[in-house]
């Protein structure tokens, strides 16, 4: 059994893997533990599955708290994980956009291997955080926001510039009574717009595949559906993809032993 | 430990404060070190300082008796010592220009500069705000040059040289011992001559760390006569070297790169080198001919700081292929509209030729610069290349 474990600045994923198939996943939030939520995620999804660390063959850790899991056998970089996940999922996947908490990622991949990548940096704008803050500002619960902006029939815009501008925006709109699903398409939109911009730097290639927690918002998907002008591949999971890569990568490693 | 900046550069002969002068240890490249030592003492010291752009006219300067600081490569170590937000934020510039100007604008409004005799400098097509800053520290005493776009405008900056020189003669009341002049080109030719033989040794074999060869780019600008026989040295010891690494992945840089969080020993450590830096180009082509001033003129002109975007383009990529660069790295510095415009058609280009291109984010003040966001992309690229 193959253990993979991403811990990302706002959860912690881990997959257990048996060279086939997903045994079981678990997602928790990192907050401010990340030198021991690689030990309390392990443990407790050894629990669920009534296993113990004799049955784990192999552990791979990614993400920005890769270097503090001390019992990984291998820390492999997320945007490597993203894409051999993704390529697992789907094979013919030709892009991976992965929307995380604190980046966004365009991947170009070829048989789940990278190719090419960009990332955004510096600014929240076109990540989970950025929603994060606007469900506080909207007072709408973060799972459903995606739900809500597909009643909108126009987008209210946000410029997509400072997730903290944003907000400034947002307040304003509710302060002349706009509503709050069309507030929401915009920051979909918004937020799919500097992907976009990120994306063709290195162009979207078909299939693309989806990964990441913010992908979970069915707003967001539909936005970057309308932006892209086709349809894209859905993982069931998208924000354990990282984790499920890192594990494929690491039942790779285990079959070379 | 925070050292006073002042204090360091008045100790510099000092061997604890010497320490933190050098990028690298390494006894290979010491005497270059020294060199370094010794300018910012004259020029702080000893002897009439000159600031500089890039590339130097350093052959003209030092003839009438100049000790030629260049700002930013001195930036690029002083901030090693710490304390270094404080010097930027007291520059008062906006946060968007560029970090490693408003370092220097920052260091001279707190005396961590040489005080100039003159600043000089050139129009804006490589650094559109050195000339700003230079106005800035001192508008009386800054003399502006206008470098062409090509080489097809020798002559046009030629006859700026010998403004220049008359400029100086007047200001100095002393002829140009124009002999003098002559044998500074000569020594700058050869010096130039030797520099292109390590640049080249790094096509079949990696001698040289990345970090000690940017000491040397900075060096070959702005050093003269004492500077040949340390480079011939030099030179000779690395034909002879050893490997440094077993078939690293080969990168070519562009641009410039953050050197207080030791990135390219970080990039040897991953398992890769740089086997050529764009910035090398930057020092424009060798300083020859019967006259000194066309021959000043033809380096200042050659140099890829002053070509256009394709040109630049057209030149990475035939250099890419010539020391078979397994990918390239841009170093976008925050605030670098000149470095930082071109990257997209930059990295179309390289991708069309099959070599992949990583625009890494890169600052002098380190609060624009996320340690792990970088790493993270440093060691993605070269994964994704050893595969």
């Amino acid at each position: 059994m193959i253990l993979g474990i991403d811990i990302g600045s706002l959860t912690t994923k881990a997959v257990l893997f048996d060279g086939k198939k997903v045994i079981g996943h678990k997602v928790i939030r990192t907050g401010s533990r990340s030198f021991t939520i690689a030990k309390e995620i392990r443990d407790l999804l050894l629990k669920e599955n009534k296993l113990s660390m004799k049955d784990i063959n192999y552990i791979v850790s990614t993400g920005y708290g890769r270097e503090n899991v001390d019992f990984a056998n291998k820390q492999v970089t997320e945007i490597i994980c993203h894409a051999k996940g993704a390529g697992f999922l789907f094979p013919k996947t030709k892009t991976v956009i992965d929307v995380g908490g604190q980046d966004s990622k365009i991947i170009k991949v070829n048989d789940g291997k990278v190719v090419d990548f960009i990332m955004n940096d510096k600014c929240a704008a076109g990540t989970g955080r950025f929603l994060e803050v606007m469900s506080r500002a909207l007072e709408v619960e973060l799972e459903d926001m995606g739900k809500l902006s597909l009643k909108a029939k126009k987008a209210a815009p946000i410029a997509s510039l400072c997730a903290v501008f944003a907000e400034s925006e947002v307040v304003s709109h509710l302060s002349k009574g706009v509503k709050k699903e069309e507030i929401l398409k915009g920051i979909h939109d918004s937020i799919v717009s500097r992907i976009r911009a990120l994306g063709e730097q290195i162009k979207f290639e078909r299939e693309v595949t989806l990964t990441g927690g913010v992908p979970k918002n069915v707003g967001f998907v539909k936005a970057v559906e309308d932006s892209l002008g086709f349809k894209i591949n859905m993982p069931k999971e998208p924000q354990i993809v990282g984790a499920l890569g890192a594990a494929v990568i690491g039942f790779e490693e285990y079959e070379k032993q | 430990m925070k050292i006073n900046f002042k204090k360091g550069i008045k100790l510099a002969k000092n061997p604890v404060v010497r320490k933190l002068f050098l990028m690298n240890k390494n006894k290979r490249v010491k005497e270059l070190y020294n060199l370094f030592l010794d300018n910012y003492y004259n020029c702080f010291y000893k002897s009439k300082c000159i600031y500089s752009p890039f590339p130097s006219p350093f052959e003209l300067l030092t003839a009438f008796d100049y000790e030629v600081f260049l700002p930013e490569p001195y930036d690029y170590q002083l901030v090693t010592f710490g304390n270094d937000e404080d010097v930027i934020d007291s520059s008062g510039l906006s946060t968007d220009t560029c970090s490693v100007l408003r370092f220097s604008l920052g260091a001279y409004k707190k005396g961590l500069m040489p005080e100039p005799e003159l600043l000089l400098t050139f129009n804006p097509h490589s650094c559109d705000m050195q000339g700003k800053i230079f106005t800035a520290m001192n508008k009386d005493k800054c003399y502006y040059m206008d470098v062409p776009y090509d080489e097809k405008n020798v002559k046009y900056f030629r006859e700026q040289l010998i403004k220049l020189k008359e400029f100086l003669e007047k200001k100095n009341n002393v002829k140009l011992d124009e002999e003098k002049l002559k044998e500074n080109i000569r020594v700058s030719g050869e010096i130039f001559d030797e520099y292109i033989k390590i640049c080249k040794l790094r096509k079949e074999k990696v001698v040289i760390k990345s970090s000690e060869m940017w000491g040397l780019h900075i060096a070959v600008m702005s050093f003269g006569k004492e500077l040949l026989p340390v480079i011939k040295n030099l030179r000779k010891y690395l034909e002879e070297a050893e490997p440094l690494f077993d078939k690293p992945i080969r990168l070519m840089t562009l641009h410039v790169p953050s050197f207080y969080n030791k990135i390219l020993d970080k990039i040897e450590d991953m398992g890769a080198t740089v086997v050529f830096d764009e910035f090398s180009l930057m020092l424009g082509s060798k300083c020859e001919g019967n006259d000194p001033y066309e021959a000043i003129a033809k380096k200042c002109c050659s140099s890829i700081g002053n070509k256009t975007i394709q040109e630049r383009i057209n030149i990475d990529l035939k250099i890419a292929k010539e020391y078979k660069a397994d990918g390239v790295i841009h170093f976008s510095n925050w605030g670098c509209k000149q470095g930082n415009a071109c990257v997209r058609s930059l990295r179309e280009a390289f991708n069309k030729e099959g070599i992949p291109f990583l625009e890494l984010d890169v600052d002098l003040d380190r609060r624009n610069q996320g340690e792990g966001q970088t790493l993270t992309r440093l060691q993605t690229f070269i994964d994704m290349l050893k595969k």
